[in-house]
């Protein structure tokens, strides 16, 4: 299934050579994804420990523009062809 | 036709003169806007020493260079005086429509000085200032405030004032416009010792660029630009507590048990889908379509009526996390009190996180504490105490003097537990954890705050935030950066996808000066010239490199239960000190060269550098901290 990929505050295509990624894994949740970009750029994907499969949380990942925070089951959200992932650069907060 | 109304109103409120006068225009180049601005006038304009609680202090209130246009997400204000929580040198910038306001009724600024024999408020119409009598509104809150003087005025008009926590003189105190606040620093403080209440501006229409087309051409990209950010419509659904669990549970940065580990158990329960359940509505700035202010109103329980515009990251760490609170209808209840009273959310969350500690180690009992059991999470109490802390009621009388006070007050070793820096109480971000916060924390010109120096790069760990050595050089940076934002009043939240080109495209086009046009001169320059300066203030009331320093806590005591960041301590705090100053041209005491003052423009300077060192050996002493 193809998943898109949106960066904000950097190139996804630079950063993972593309703007979609082919999901073949099963289940196809979102801590796959985040796995398979972490492997692509392992300097880009610091968002995904690999060691221990933890999200860190650096960046603010949204699943059709629902915040992670938001989504009832977290990183075990399962994929939809045609989804897209949003991986953008935090910011404090006030 | 610019931007910049050149127009500065000053209020003399010991002898009722108000009168306009010009800004010069080299003041306005060389230091942008009313954090440099306001620096300028009130470096000039204040003796040293003055009592910060005193008639000589004065109040500056300022807008930024886009206030009041079409841009998106320009229309903060700020407030800059000497501080009566730190003796130093004091910015607070707020939402909501007032400095827009300010800016339309041709206003750039205003200086309070003197004060009142009674209470009183400034009335604002077409640069033309009264100061009438409010009797009528002293012991008011600050929704009662506002909504008299509409009474008076007319709907329209558009109010900041303080509430009884400001009118009582609480160390921090805010200034509040609508539900928006000017909380840090106690600038609330200083307008209630001047016995004014409120300052209501009546005022409509919009300020015009100076290239009318070429700015509208730059904002209506920005505008689809913003349209399509995920950022604009995760803070529209959630706001800006939406970092609450990234910061507190993914990354524990949140600081948690008063400083002492970063895991809060079921820190869940007050993350931002928690407080959505009291959501009503949204409410946005001047002209802003983000609308990151979540109406939040507790229908049931023990706290059902409040209502609040919040709370955003700093209340939910002051209320809840750092003081072990997972209720989040409490915390709401905690934020509105706040709002209403007049008083800084993250100085009260922080000053009752120290009582909780004292309470815990038996330093205090309920025999000090009015009764009260403030145990951790214990939030009934914590509700009780704000109101206390807003009242100057018997211990909220003493918390509000802030922790630092207090602490002395109190003895007993209650100082190892008072989490602040030159008298400000420490916001956020656990500075073990992201130890550019540390050093920014310490070297900041006005004491512990999270916009002062923000390491964005740590707070993604883009840069190392648990290395020891390298950040100087790096919050020198960040922290010019923030003086650009506090010039421009540029909010980071509604300007999600905003570059520095287009940002520095609308300066020139709103006001035509072309130096605006170059991020060196705006971000850079003017950025070393606005810290410089903020430093010499403080030098010149007696401040010096061992006052750019943490609490011992976090030098000495391993951060607990902290995922990657445990058992950190800051192990370098002195050599990260020297790297900042020796890339900001002081010299290792933390003093502004000569050489860097004279590249600066700032030669005038120089002399009193030299006086308040030779000062300082002679007497050993600072200068003026407040004396009420």
């Amino acid at each position: 299934m193809r998943i898109g990929i949106k960066g904000f505050g950097f190139d996804p295509v630079e950063a993972f050579g593309a703007k979609e990624l082919n999901l073949n894994v099963e289940p196809p949740t979102l801590q796959a994804l985040l796995q398979e970009l972490a492997e692509k750029n392992r300097e880009r994907g610091k968002f995904f420990n690999l060691q221990s499969d933890t999200f860190f949380g650096e960046y603010e990942i949204q699943v059709n523009n629902c915040p992670i925070f938001a989504l009832p089951q977290g990183l075990n959200t399962e994929l939809n062809d045609g989804d897209e992932v949003a991986i953008i650069a935090a910011l404090g907060a006030g | 036709m610019t931007t910049y109304t050149g127009k500065l109103l000053r209020v003399n409120l010991s002898t009722g003169a108000t009168a306009v006068e010009p800004i010069p225009e080299e003041v306005i180049t060389g230091f942008i806007g009313p954090r440099g601005i306001g620096l300028k006038y009130l470096y000039d304009e204040l003796k040293p020493g003055i009592d910060p609680l005193g008639p000589e202090n004065k109040l500056f209130l300022g807008t930024g260079v886009l206030s009041g246009t079409s841009g998106q997400g320009f229309n903060r204000w700020l407030v800059t005086t000497k501080s009566p929580a730190s003796g130093a040198w004091a910015k607070s910038s707020c939402g909501a429509d007032f400095g827009a306001r300010l800016k339309i009724a041709g206003l750039d600024a205003i200086i309070v000085e003197g004060q009142a024999e009674k209470p009183c408020y400034i009335y604002i119409e077409d640069q033309k200032a009264e100061i009438l009598d409010a009797a009528e509104l002293w012991g008011l809150n600050t929704e009662e405030t506002q909504q008299r003087l509409q009474q008076w005025h007319g709907p329209k008009v558009i109010t900041a004032c303080i509430g009884p926590a400001g009118e009582k003189l609480a160390k921090y105190a805010a200034i509040v416009s609508h539900r928006r606040t000017a909380g840090r620093c106690g600038v609330g403080a200083v307008m209630g010792s001047k016995n004014l209440k409120a300052v209501t501006v009546n005022a409509s229409g919009t300020a015009v660029p100076h290239d009318l087309k070429a700015f509208n051409d730059v904002m209506r990209e920005l505008i689809a630009i913003y349209i399509a950010h995920p950022r604009r419509k995760m803070l529209a659904e959630f706001g800006v507590a939406s970092s609450v669990l990234k910061y507190g549970r993914d990354m524990q940065f949140s600081p948690v048990r008063n400083f002492t580990r970063g895991r809060l158990d079921d820190i869940e329960k007050i993350g931002a889908p928690e407080f959505n359940r009291f959501k009503t509505g949204n409410y946005g700035c001047y002209g802003c379509m983000t609308r990151c202010g979540q109406i939040r109103r507790v229908t049931e329980g023990p706290y059902a009526g409040f209502q609040t515009e919040g709370p955003e990251y700093e209340t939910v760490f002051s209320f809840g996390t750092v003081l072990c609170n997972t209720d989040p209808a409490s915390i709401v209840a905690m934020d509105a009190l706040c709002d209403l009273l007049g008083i800084d959310t993250i100085s009260a969350g922080v000053c009752i996180a120290f009582a909780c500690e004292l309470f815990e180690k038996g330093i205090i009992s309920t025999k000090d504490t009015d009764g009260l059991d403030l145990t951790w999470g214990n939030h009934p109490a914590f509700v009780q105490l704000v109101q206390k802390i807003g009242k100057r009621e018997g211990f909220g009388e003493l918390l509000g003097e802030g922790v630092k006070r207090a602490a002395e007050q109190i003895g007993n070793g209650a100082e190892k537990y008072a989490m602040h820096v030159k008298g400000l109480e420490i916001p956020g971000y656990e500075p073990r954890s992201v130890k550019g916060y540390g050093l920014s924390y310490a070297v900041s010109t006005i004491g512990a705050q999270h916009n002062w120096g923000r390491p964005f790069d740590e707070l993604t760990r883009t840069r190392d935030p648990l290395t020891d050595e390298g950040h100087g050089e790096y919050i020198a940076a960040v922290a010019r950066r923030q003086v650009m934002f506090d010039n421009v009043l540029e909010c980071v939240f509604g300007n999600s996808g905003l570059t520095a080109e287009a940002r520095n495209q609308l300066l020139v086009a709103a006001t035509g000066i072309e130096e605006f046009g170059d991020p060196a001169y705006v971000v850079d320059r003017v950025g070393e010239r606005v810290l410089c300066l903020e430093r010499a203030f403080n030098i010149r009331e007696g401040f010096s490199r061992k006052d750019d320093i943490l609490p011992d806590r976090f030098l000495t005591e391993p951060l607990e239960d902290a995922g990657l960041a445990t058992g950190e301590i800051i192990r370098n705090l002195d050599g990260l000190i020297d790297e900042y100053y020796d890339v900001s041209g002081y010299t290792r005491d933390g003093i502004p060269t000569p050489q860097r003052l004279k590249e600066l423009g700032l030669e005038k300077v120089t002399t009193d550098m030299e006086r308040s060192v030779k000062g300082k050996r002679a007497t050993g002493k600072r200068r003026g901290r407040g004396k009420r």
